[in-house]
C-alpha cells in the first residue's frame, strides 16, 4: 500500500484522541475477530513461571509474532516476597488468574509436565522450555491434554522451523515419510556437545540449611524429597537424576527436534536401545560415552558424548536421497505434495492449530532422551514398544519410565 | 556358608571424584616435602568404573551374600555422621542392586532386596540409611519387601519413599495402605489416600468420596482422582459438586478429572453415565474463559449417540 493511500498510526491517534474516543479500551480475546481468529492487535495477558536461567529469554520467544503483556511473574525463590498480585511462588496461584491467556514455563525440568498440563486444564497456552519432561509417562500425559484440551504446546527448541525451510531436509522428510523407501539405511551419529561433565551433579555433598527466601518443598514438588544443598538449584540442578537428566537431557532435544522432523520421526519411538557407560550413580547423572538407538525401519540414532570410553564406530553416518528409490517411485514422490511447514507459537495461537513443536512432537524428541537415559541407568540393552510406550520384559527399566510422584503431585 | 571377603577393599575400587583426581596429579608435580595433603571426601563430580569391572565386584559380592550387603550398608552413614564419606559404599550398593536387575539374576535380587528391607523400621538405623534403601527398593523390590515398607507409611519422613516404592512395585502394595490408613496424621494420610488412588484400588470407592468433602484441597483432588481411577459411577454426583470449586486451579483440575472419567465411561459403553458429566459441564461453564471446557462437552454431546 502507497504512503498516501493509507492512514498512518499516528495521525489515526490524532484524529481519535481530537475526536474524543482514542481512550484505550480493552477488547474481549475472541469478540475482535470473530470465534477462534486472534487478531495482531489483541493483547493477550501472559505468565512467567519459573524465572531464573532461561526465564526470561523465553518468555520472549512466547511475545514473538503476538502481543503478550506479562501480568504474572512466579519463581519458589520469592518467598516472603512474593506480593501474590503480579509476583508469586506458587504457580497454582497463577493459573487461577483468569487474565492470563498465555504461560512461558521455565522452570527446572520436574515441573515441566505438571505445570503445562495445569495450565492447559486452566485453558492457557503453553511455551515451555526443554527438556519437555523427566520421564517418558509426563510427555503423553502433556500430549493427552494439549489434544483433550485444544490448547497450544510449543516446546523451547526451535530447530525443526529452519529444516522446514531446507529444501534439502524437505526432500529426506518426503521420502521418509512416503512410505516409498524399502529399506532404510540411515545411519545419523551426534557427537559431542552434551555438556556431559559439565552437568553431573556432586557426590558426598553435605545437606546445607534451606535459604529463607526459597521454598524448598515447591522446589522440590514432585521429585523425591532431599537435603537442599545448592548446587540441586539454579542450573546445576541438571546434573541430578531428581529434576532433569544431566547433559543428555539438556542438550539432546536441541539436537533431536530437527532430526525428528526431517526423518519423520514424530509419531514413534526407537526400539532397541543399548548405552556403553559406566555404572550410573543413584543421585547424579554422570559419565557415558555413547548410546545406539534403533528404529523399527531400520533407521540407527547414534548419541555420542565424545567424553568417555571408546567412539561409536560400528558403521559410517549415512543419510537418504531420491536415488535411494526405485526409478518409478521417484516419480511418484515428485507427485507428493511438501510438507506443510511447521506452525510458530504465534501462528499456532492465532489459527489454533497444533504448533510444530507440539506436545506429541516434543514428547517423541525426548523419549528418545530418556530410553537413552534408562539403557544408561540399568546398564542393559531395552527393547521399547513405541506404541504402548513401555519396556518390553524389564520391569526394573519401567520403573523409570513411570516413576511416582511425590503426594500432592501426580500425573 | 557364604565366602568371607573384604568388603571395604572393593568399595575403595570405586573410582576417584574428579576434585582427588585432579589432586593426585598435583600432587605428582609437587616436589618432596612440599607436598600437600590430598582432600578426602571433597564434594565433587564422581567419575565412573569400567562396568566389566564393576560387574566383577558385584559377582565378588554376591558370592559373599547377605554379609557381604550387610557389611556394604554398614559403611552408608548419617550425613551429620562425622564418619559421613558415602560415596564410595552409596554407589557400590546402588550399582550391586541394578546389577541384579540382570536377566538370571531373580534370586541375588530376592537375597539383596531382603538385606534392604531388614533395616527398614530399625532405630538404630538413621533416616538417611533407610531413605537410600527405600529408593533402592523402588527400583528392585518386589512381593516380598511390601510388609517391610508398609511398616514405614506412618514414618511422617520416610512414607513418601515408602508409597513411592509401594506403587512402583504394586504387587501386594494395596493391602499396605489400606492397613496404614487408619493410622495415617497429616501429611502420611495424604500420601496414602493418593497412593490407593494411584493403584485404583475400587476397594477404596468410600474412602474416595469421603476425602472429596475434605477440608484440604490436595485430599480432595486425591479422592477425585481416586474416583477416576476406578471409573465409580455411583461418585459422579459428588464428583460434580466437587467439580464447582471457587478457586480456578482446583475448578479447572476437577473438571478435567470429570473429563477423564467421563471419557473413560464411554470407552467402557457406558455413554449415559458420561453424558451426564458431560451435560453438567457443559451447562455449568458460563464464564468465557471456561468456554473450551463448554465446547468440549457440548462437541462430545453432539456426536455421540446414546
Amino acid at each position: 500500500m502507497k504512503r498516501n493511500n493509507r492512514i498512518a498510526r499516528r495521525d489515526f491517534l490524532k484524529q481519535t484522541i481530537a475526536a474524543g474516543i482514542g481512550s484505550i479500551m480493552i477488547v474481549p480475546r475472541n469478540v475482535i475477530g470473530g470465534e477462534g481468529y486472534v487478531p495482531p492487535s489483541e493483547t493477550l495477558g501472559g505468565a512467567l513461571i519459573g524465572c531464573g536461567g532461561r526465564g526470561p529469554g523465553t518468555f520472549g520467544e512466547m511475545q514473538k509474532g503476538l502481543n503478550v503483556v506479562q501480568l504474572a511473574r512466579c519463581d519458589v525463590r520469592w518467598k516472603g516476597k512474593a506480593d501474590n498480585k503480579t509476583t508469586y511462588t506458587d504457580f497454582r496461584y497463577v493459573l487461577d488468574r483468569k487474565d492470563i491467556d498465555v504461560v512461558a514455563i521455565a522452570t527446572p525440568p520436574h515441573w515441566h509436565a505438571l505445570i503445562s498440563i495445569a495450565a492447559m486444564e486452566a485453558g492457557k497456552d503453553v511455551l515451555c522450555e526443554k527438556p519437555m519432561t523427566r520421564f517418558i509417562a509426563e510427555g503423553r500425559a502433556v500430549a493427552e491434554a494439549e489434544k483433550r484440551y485444544g490448547r497450544i504446546f510449543q516446546i523451547g527448541t526451535f530447530g525443526r522451523f529452519n529444516e522446514a525451510k531446507d529444501p534439502k531436509k524437505v526432500m529426506i522428510r518426503k521420502i521418509m515419510k512416503s512410505g516409498l523407501l524399502k529399506k532404510c539405511e540411515v545411519v545419523i551419529v551426534r557427537r559431542g556437545g552434551f555438556k556431559v561433565k559439565e552437568w553431573s551433579g556432586l557426590v558426598n555433598a553435605k545437606p546445607q540449611p534451606v535459604p529463607p527466601n526459597l521454598d524448598w518443598d515447591m522446589y522440590v514438588g514432585p521429585s523425591p524429597m532431599k537435603p537442599y544443598h545448592p548446587h540441586r538449584v539454579g542450573g546445576t540442578h541438571r546434573g541430578y537424576w531428581d529434576y532433569e537428566g544431566g547433559g543428555l537431557a539438556d542438550m539432546a532435544q536441541h539436537y533431536l527436534d530437527p532430526i525428528t522432523w526431517t526423518y519423520g520421526l514424530d509419531n514413534t519411538a526407537p526400539v532397541e536401545v543399548e548405552a556403553h557407560a559406566p555404572p550410573a550413580h543413584p543421585e547424579v547423572c554422570g559419565m557415558w560415552g555413547w548410546v545406539e538407538l534403533k528404529y523399527e525401519n531400520g533407521l540407527t540414532l547414534v548419541l555420542d558424548s565424545a567424553e568417555w570410553g571408546d567412539p561409536w564406530e560400528k558403521k559410517k553416518p549415512r543419510s537418504v536421497s531420491i536415488e535411494d528409490l526405485v526409478p518409478e517411485d521417484r516419480e511418484k514422490l515428485k507427485q507428493l505434495p511438501d510438507p506443510e511447514p511447521p506452525l510458530t507459537f504465534a501462528e499456532a495461537v492465532k489459527q489454533r492449530k497444533p504448533a510444530g513443536g507440539n506436545a506429541e512432537a516434543a514428547h517423541r524428541t525426548i523419549t528418545i532422551v530418556h530410553l537413552a537415559n534408562i539403557a544408561i541407568r540399568t546398564g542393559r540393552k531395552i527393547k521399547f514398544d513405541p506404541v504402548k510406550e513401555v519396556i518390553i520384559g524389564d520391569e526394573e527399566a519401567n520403573r523409570l519410565a513411570y516413576q511416582p510422584m511425590r503426594p500432592p503431585w501426580h500425573l | 556358608m557364604a565366602e568371607k571377603i573384604n568388603v571395604a577393599e572393593l568399595v575403595e575400587k570405586m573410582p576417584p571424584t574428579d576434585k582427588e583426581l585432579e589432586a593426585i596429579e598435583q600432587a605428582k608435580k609437587q616436589p618432596e616435602g612440599e607436598k600437600k595433603p590430598i582432600p578426602q571426601n571433597p564434594e565433587s563430580k564422581f567419575t565412573g568404573p569400567d562396568p566389566n569391572v564393576a560387574a566383577e565386584i558385584c559377582e565378588i559380592l554376591l558370592k559373599a551374600a547377605p554379609e557381604s550387603v550387610h557389611e556394604l550398608i554398614s559403611m552408608i552413614k548419617d550425613p551429620g555422621s562425622p564418619e559421613f564419606k558415602n560415596y564410595k559404599a552409596e554407589y557400590l550398593t546402588h550399582i550391586l542392586a541394578v546389577y541384579t536387575g540382570r536377566a538370571g539374576k531373580q534370586e541375588h535380587r530376592k537375597t539383596v532386596a531382603g538385606v534392604f528391607a531388614s533395616y527398614l523400621g530399625d532405630s538404630k538405623t538413621s533416616e538417611y540409611v533407610q531413605g537410600f534403601l527405600l529408593r533402592q527398593l523402588e527400583r528392585i523390590g518386589d512381593r516380598d519387601v511390601v510388609a517391610a515398607l508398609g511398616k514405614l507409611l506412618t514414618n511422617e519422613k520416610l512414607c513418601d519413599y515408602a508409597a513411592a516404592a509401594l506403587i512402583s512395585i504394586k504387587d501386594g502394595a494395596v493391602q499396605q495402605f489400606k492397613t496404614a490408613l487408619p493410622g495415617c496424621k497429616g501429611r502420611c494420610r495424604l500420601v496414602a489416600i493418593q497412593s490407593l488412588a494411584a493403584l485404583g484400588d475400587a476397594e477404596s470407592a468410600q474412602t474416595f468420596r469421603n476425602a472429596l468433602k475434605d477440608e484440604d484441597m490436595n485430599i480432595r483432588l486425591a479422592g477425585a482422582w481416586g474416583i477416576v481411577k476406578i471409573a465409580d459411577v455411583r461418585a459422579i454426583p459428588d464428583l460434580l459438586k466437587a467439580a464447582d470449586a471457587e478457586s480456578h486451579y482446583e475448578r479447572s483440575k476437577m473438571a478435567s478429572l470429570c473429563i477423564q472419567l467421563a471419557e473413560d465411561l464411554a470407552a467402557k459403553g457406558k455413554k449415559q453415565e458420561a453424558a451426564k458429566i458431560f451435560t453438567y459441564l457443559r451447562d455449568s461453564r458460563k464464564d468465557p474463559k471456561e468456554k473450551y471446557i463448554r465446547d468440549l462437552a457440548a462437541k462430545w454431546l453432539a456426536s455421540t449417540v446414546l
